[in-house]
This record gives C-alpha cells, structure tokens and sequence, in this order.
C-alpha cells in the first residue's frame, strides 16, 4: 500500500465530475492501484451521503406560540428604552399595580386563603402564613375544551394563583408562567396553580396528565396525590390515575418525594419531603 | 438610516408590532440554522437557543447600521449564539446515569422506543465529529454543506474575505473526512462504499485471481 497523502483536491473535483476526460483517465488509473486514494474517495462519497441526509433531515416543530410571549415582554422592555426587567421585578411591579389600582380579579378567593387546609402535624408548603412575595401571572397560549375556573379558557386567558384548569376528554391548555416555563394539560385533566410566586410555582394535577417545561432555575414542582416531583431544571410528564402516579423524565433530573395524605397516620408525617427517587432523563417512575 | 427595511426602521423605533413580524417572518429560518448547527438536539433545547436568539436580536437591533442586509446581521447573531450555546454545553457537567428503582410490576410501562434510524445514527456521529471541529471551521462547515449558504453570503456572515471561506471549507471538510475514516461508526459504511468504487471491483477479482494463478504456476512447476 503506497504512503503518500491522498490528492483530495483532484478526488474533489473528480467525484464533483469536473475534471477532463484526460484527468478523468489519470486519476481512474492511479485509483486503481492505490488504497490510500480509494479510501479517500469513499470516505468524501460518504461524507457528501451523510450531508444530504442532514439536509433532508425535518427541523424541529417549535411552539411558536409559547415563545412569544416571551420576546411580546422583551420588545415591551425594548420599547421603554431598557433591558427586559428581570422576572421577579416584573412580578413586583404587576402585583404593586394591582394593589395600587385594587383590581380584584373574578371572584376567586385570595390565592393563599383559596389553599385546602392540611393537617396541621404536617409542614406542608401549603400551610404557611402567607408570604409578601409577589405573585406570577401566565397566559394560555393554546386551549381546546378546557377550562379556567367556570370560565372557558380561550387563547392568552390570563393565569394566577389558585386558578382551576380542567379539560375535557379530547382537550388541551397549554400554559405559559414564565418566560420559558410553562406546561401542557392534557385531555380529561385537573389542575389548580397552586403556588404562582417569584421564588417559586406549584401545581397541584388531580387527574389526567400536565407536561411541563421549565427554564433552570426557577423553583418549579407538581404534586400528584400524595408524591411531589420537584424539577431542578427539566422537562418532564405526570400522569395520575386515582393513587397510581407515573412520571416519565425527558430532559434533566426531578426527585420524586413523599407527601402526606388525608388518611396518612401520624408516623407517616416523618415521610413528609423524603426523597423516593431521583431521576435523571432519560428515566420513568411509577408508583405501582 | 433610510435604506433600511421599513419593518426593521420600525422595530428599532421600538414598535412592539414590527418586532412581532420580525420574528414570524424570520423564525423558521433562524430554527433550521440552529438545528444546522446543533446537530440532533431536544427541541426544547432548540426552542432555547431560538429564543435566546430573537431576545438578542430585539436587544440589539439598535445597534444595527443597515451596513449589511439585515438577514446577514441576523444570520451572523444565530451562529454567534448557537456558537456559545455549543461552549457552554461542552463546559457543563453530564448528568449521570442513575438507575431508576425497580418495578415488579408495572402493566403500564412502556420501554423507550428506540426511534434512531439507521441514518439518524450516522448522522449522530456524523455530527459529534463536526462538533470536534474549531468554531470557525464548523461553522463554514454547516453553513456550507448543510445549510446550503454561497459562500459569498458566509463570507457577509461571518465577515471573512470569501477565498478564506474556500479555504476553511477545504480543511474542515480534509480534518472531517480523517475523523470519518477513523471513526468506529462510520468506518464500515466507507468499507462499504469502498466496494462500488470504478476499478475497484476489477481491482478484487484481480488479487482474488493472483493466488489461483500463482497457485496454478506452482503446480506447473
């Protein structure tokens, strides 16, 4: 086998057929009696495969739609001469508004005093005094047959704290809580925004199925019966049916950890927050 | 500033409008270049860098003279942060693989399915050995040969005179065809292609033919 370096710019310019039919006959000679030449023409051959593949390759379908609300707030921001305020200052400025201007939306009770009560052994989050920190809004960014509270949830509904979902069997809402957070209720599903605040978002998902997508740090978790999946910076699904809860981990890493229920005995309330697994994607827990 | 596209006069004049048709008219293109660029990626991973792409845009729009078409200014943007988004990734740590607790019996449970294509995979490894290339190579690279791009308009992109873009094409492609010879994944489809080479198949019978010559020489001796 001969040891000189392959004539890359004359295999080129063969295989892209544009050499003359006297360079054409050279080069198919010295091909034929040279190894380190053949295994450089299969290998661009190869190459010139592989990149017609990524080419033909599909591009990922984007929600657009989750997207815009996002870059909407950025070119308000850059409207105003600035920088996008950062989340919390936002939710700040939103919540001192509301306060200023004594808006109450709806008649849904304060966020905090609409929480079931807990069982007071247990220090649940649920059960904390409430907080001065302010609360979050989101927006629908798709819906069908579904709800927000007794009303129909159309596009750009608004979101808050202690809402209700729910969606019918072929339904769907699609959420946004913050830029690049935001979940996706499934068909026959219920689900109340348990905590909507700057230092963090709960969800309580009482049926069906919520698929969540959550930007690195923001504090972000889904209770489902008596578990809690905590995110730390992932995308991940819920799936409750009665007591039977699985969660299925696409992106980054949960911990799924015990919760207390109504009919836990008092021994059980030590299990409050331990850690039952941490998942890291690709992985799947179920509760069977 | 009067040579500049009405749309983009207005969205640097702040309007909330102009920059929403900026990014419907321009986001699929900006989705296929970074998908280009990242190679097989989530798509939530895509939709980040996408984001992150039209927030710097709207950020710095006010900075953009209309000395380049605005497609090349947006172009150059997308590969300066698909550029740092790739940094960034090769500096995090890799999350380790834990195993997820048993389950004895689990009649719901469905087994990833493994959806890798044949082609899928090789253009997987096709794509981990590109992203061993430098930043400048890689990005003539995808831009070129999977993105489609003249390399006039590279040359606008990454402002570079284009014979450089010739050359860094010419290397990268010379570095990349190594890699793919030595790659484990790749090598048996270059053996494979080896066989329909001209001359090669004459070539196999010819030496398959030497030692049954050479054998029938012996004999006759």
């Amino acid at each position: 086998m001969s040891e000189h370096a392959p004539k890359l710019r004359a295999l080129l310019a063969y295989d892209a057929d544009a050499l003359s039919v006297t360079g054409r006959a050279r080069i198919e000679a010295h091909l034929a009696g040279c190894e380190v030449c053949q295994g450089e023409l299969a290998t661009l051959r190869l190459y010139d495969e592989l990149s017609a593949e990524v080419r033909s390759a599909p591009v990922p379908q984007i929600d657009y739609d989750r997207m815009e609300l996002a870059l909407r707030r950025e070119a308000r921001a850059q409207a105003r001469g600035g920088r996008a305020l950062p989340l919390a200052l936002l939710a700040l400025a939103a919540a001192v508004l509301l306060g200023v201007l004594g808006l109450q939306r709806r008649e849904t009770p304060a966020p905090m005093a609409a929480l079931p009560s807990a069982p007071a052994a247990v220090a649940s989050t649920t059960t904390h005094p409430p907080e001065p920190m302010p609360t979050l809004s989101g927006t629908t960014t798709a819906t069908a047959d579904a709800q927000v509270g007794e009303a129909r949830a159309t596009l750009e509904t608004a979101l808050h704290e202690g809402d209700v979902l729910e969606t019918g069997p072929q339904g769907t809402l699609h959420g946004r809580l913050a830029a690049g957070t935001g979940f996706a209720l499934g068909g026959a599903s219920r689900l109340t925004l348990r905590r909507m605040r700057a230092d963090g978002i709960a969800l309580e998902l009482e049926r069906g199925q919520v698929s969540n997508a959550v930007r690195t740090g923001i504090h972000y978790r889904v209770e489902a019966g008596p578990y809690r999946v905590v995110v730390r910076g992932t995308r991940f699904s819920v799936r409750r049916d009665g007591d039977h809860v699985h969660v299925s981990l696409a992106e980054g890493a949960v911990a799924v950890e015990a919760l207390p229920t109504a009919d836990s005995r008092a021994g059980d309330a030590a299990a409050d927050g331990r850690t039952l697994a941490v998942l890291h994607a690709p992985a799947e827990w179920d509760s069977a | 500033m009067s040579g500049l596209d009405p749309v983009v006069e207005r969205a640097r004049a702040g309007d909330e409008a102009a920059f929403n048709q900026l990014f419907r008219v321009h986001r699929d293109t900006v989705t296929r270049i970074i998908y280009r660029v990242l190679g097989p990626t989530p798509e939530a991973e895509v939709e980040d860098v996408v984001q992150d792409v039209f927030i710097h845009v709207f950020r710095s729009l006010k900075n953009f003279r209309g000395d380049a078409r605005f497609t090349t200014w947006l172009y150059r943007l997308t590969t300066n942060v698909a550029r740092m988004h790739i940094r960034k990734k090769r500096s995090r740590p890799r999350f380790a693989q834990v195993e997820v607790p048993e389950r004895g019996d689990e009649p719901e449970s469905k087994a990833r399915p493994d959806t890798a294509t044949e082609s899928g995979r090789r253009v997987e490894a096709l794509y981990a050995l590109v992203q061993q290339l430098s930043d400048k190579k890689r990005e003539v690279l995808v831009l070129h040969d999977f993105e489609g791009m003249p390399a006039k308009q590279i040359a606008e992109v990454v402002e570079a005179p284009v014979l450089t873009i010739r050359t860094r094409l010419f290397y990268a492609r010379k570095e990349l065809y190594a890699k793919i010879a030595a790659d484990p994944q790749l090598a048996p489809a270059v053996e494979h292609l080896l066989e329909s080479l001209p001359g090669k198949a004459q070539a196999k019978r010819a030496k398959a033919a030497e030692p049954r010559q050479r054998r029938a020489t012996g004999d006759a001796r």
